[in-house]
């Protein structure tokens, strides 16, 4: 895991007044679903909820951090939230989901994480906003799950 | 007589709650556009005709890179790409694709980049790291990016 700001990410949810912009075979309750998911997933961010984090995840899931390598599949993604969650303990998090757009069995949302943590090794807290594309796939019983996530910072880099 | 009357109604009734459902599309081919658009895209930017850069995106284009704010509109992109020809010269770049998607009238294309920035004075500055983008079919049947992301993996 390279800087600890990075580990604000998953780039979740909450969710704040998105719009949905429909498509043919996709319904408000589709909308609503993607919506409900979101904030599940950021309070399970927030709480430290490794399962919970996982719990709306794809089999094909791929996490696509800044200034670290991709984790590809249900084992790397749930060894690198572990690592998140060991390192920090978010006090705040919050999201501003900005839109929702499907096409077919496809959407994606797009939005900004808004975190504080403290390090559980010691030191001060941090804050961070970072912005997030995530990619949502239908499953085969109707539900909606995340299949990519991709997310950056306004800050600069950290230093290394 | 009545008996057609309430079949017409029926059949009414069953296509009006049916969710409607998107034109059957050759996947094949749609995903070779996306990546035939992105290759034309990443020419334009060989080319630093930032006009020709610019008639890629849809006019509500949303552009999301590291360590900036994020970027609305064609307009404001626009702006920004004449910002960066400005200041530095685009000596190399390029791109590999990961994965493509098509469905409907969206496509989502991941990818990892790298790209060489050559200021008026000075080194060149080498940047290379990931990203998203999701294009938008249009009226005319050609892909055109609607959002874009892209993550700095420089350092690693």
């Amino acid at each position: 895991m390279s800087g600890i700001r990075l580990v604000i990410a998953l780039a979740a949810a909450g969710v704040s007044g998105a719009c949905g912009r429909q498509s043919a075979g996709s319904t408000q309750a589709d909308t609503d679903a993607i919506k409900r998911v979101n904030q599940e997933w950021t309070a399970a961010i927030k709480a430290g909820n490794v399962e919970g984090m996982m719990a709306p995840l794809t089999s094909g899931v791929v996490l696509l951090p800044p200034n670290e390598p991709a984790a590809s599949g249900p084992e790397a993604v749930r060894a690198w939230s572990q690592r998140m969650a060991d390192q920090v303990a978010f006090t705040e998090a919050t999201s501003v989901l900005d839109e929702v757009e499907f096409a077919g069995d496809w959407a994606f949302t797009r939005g900004t994480f808004h975190g504080t943590f403290q390090p559980k090794a010691g030191g001060a807290s941090a804050s961070d906003v970072t912005k997030y594309i995530l990619l949502w796939r239908r499953q085969p019983d109707g539900s909606w799950k995340i299949a990519r996530d991709i997310w950056n910072s306004n800050n600069p880099v950290p230093a290394r | 007589m009545i008996r057609e009357v309430l079949a017409t109604a029926v059949t009414f009734l069953l296509v009006a709650c049916t969710r409607p459902t998107a034109p059957a599309r050759d996947a094949s081919a749609d995903r070779a556009a996306v990546n035939a658009a992105m290759d034309a895209y990443i020419a334009a930017i060989r080319s630093g005709d930032t006009t020709v850069i610019t008639r890629f995106w849809v006019e509500d284009a949303v552009y999301m890179a590291p360590t900036t704010p994020t970027v609305h509109g064609r307009a404001a992109l626009d702006s920004l790409h004449r910002s960066v020809v400005r200041t530095a010269r685009v000596t190399d770049v390029s791109v590999r694709t990961e994965e493509t998607v098509v469905d409907q009238e969206l496509a989502f294309q991941t990818a990892t980049y790298s790209e060489t920035l050559q200021p008026a004075h000075g080194a060149p500055n080498v940047i290379r790291g990931r990203l998203l983008f999701v294009w938008r079919r249009q009226a005319d049947g050609t892909w055109r990016i609607a959002r874009a992301m892209g993550t700095d993996a420089t350092g690693t």
